[in-house]
């Protein structure tokens, strides 16, 4: 019975760490992303090279912010 | 039709830059040139640095859209190594046509989650987990969307009046930047096969060059034979500038 009771709890632990693990991974990815515009942009300037390291900074902000979500949920 | 004539024959004998104001009713038969392949004077004195940055603004193919895959003369364009008095001729990446297939990718991906109900039961998961799920999708899905799109914007061929240059960034952090002397230019094939690349006149320029990297492509461009063009002039006026003795 003890083991029945606990196991929804274990469950959504278990999809908590598979959560926080997967947006941590993809917060990293962003942040590689960053870099990536800036090799380029330095590598090319072209007129919506500015746009763009806006977006990509934009789009690490909204994986920290989803990863700060999902720690305290 | 008289003074369009008269007009064009003007243009083409003045030849310093401060005197080359384009007419603007020669615009209409640039660009029915323009499908024959053929340069016109205008442009080969844009090559050769004759004209005046106000008026390649009238050039076809000349344009002021940053997501251009051929823009000849292009405004804001820089790049690593570039020499302080070279300039851009030619900024060329990949025809809008070959992102057709990732952009199709998108629908299926950006619909999922309204079926993803009838495969896993979500509603059994906490709301926050829920919220969490869709916007980590969407994120993911805009990520990869981001991804295909640097890759086909910064993925750049670069023709400058001195060196052609092919940018290509590998993967994430890898980046490979090739470039030859234009007068190391040996040989320039244009590639087009299939309906669609002839269709919307878009192909392959392969520059086989004396340099140490033996061959630069230039894939899926639009207007080639423009393109291959373009390097004709410049390998004809990079000669007779050695000619002349004035080689940089």
């Amino acid at each position: 019975m003890e083991i029945l009771s606990s196991f929804p709890d274990q469950t959504f632990l278990v999809i908590k760490v598979i959560l926080i693990v997967l947006v941590a991974f993809y917060t990293i990815f962003s942040v590689v992303l960053i870099k990536q515009v800036s090799l380029m942009t330095q590598t090319v300037q072209m007129a919506l090279s500015k746009s763009i390291k806006a977006v990509a900074v934009l789009h690490f902000f909204v994986s920290l912010g989803l990863l700060i979500f999902v720690l305290f949920a | 039709m008289m003074p369009t004539v008269f007009s064009a024959k003007k243009v083409n004998s003045a030849t310093p830059a401060a005197s080359t104001n384009l007419n603007p009713s020669r615009r209409l038969g640039d660009l029915e040139k323009q499908s024959t392949g053929q340069l016109k004077d205008d442009e080969r004195r844009a090559i050769n640095g004759q004209l005046g940055d106000g008026d390649v603004h009238l050039l076809p193919g000349h344009t002021h859209s940053p997501l251009a895959a051929y823009n000849f003369c292009p405004d804001k364009v820089a790049f690593v190594n570039e020499d302080p008095e070279e300039k851009v001729i030619l900024l060329l990446r990949r025809h809008p046509l070959t992102n057709i297939g990732w952009i199709l990718a998108l629908f299926p991906l950006i619909i999922l989650p309204g079926f993803a109900t009838a495969l896993f039961p979500f509603e059994l998961l906490p709301v926050e987990f829920q919220t969490v799920l869709l916007v980590f999708w969407y994120l993911f899905v805009f990520g990869f969307a981001l991804q295909r799109f640097l890759g086909w914007f910064f993925n750049v061929n670069i023709i400058s009046d001195e060196r052609v240059i092919d940018v290509n960034f590998v993967n994430l952090v890898y980046r490979e930047v090739t470039d030859a002397n234009v007068d190391e230019i040996q040989e320039v094939t244009v590639e087009m096969g299939g309906a669609i690349w002839t269709f919307f006149n878009f192909g392959n320029v392969l520059v086989q060059t004396a340099a140490d990297v033996p061959r630069i492509v230039f894939e899926a461009v639009p207007q080639p034979d423009r393109v291959a063009k373009i390097l004709r002039e410049l390998r004809l006026q990079e000669e007779q500038e050695k000619i002349e003795g004035r080689v940089r």
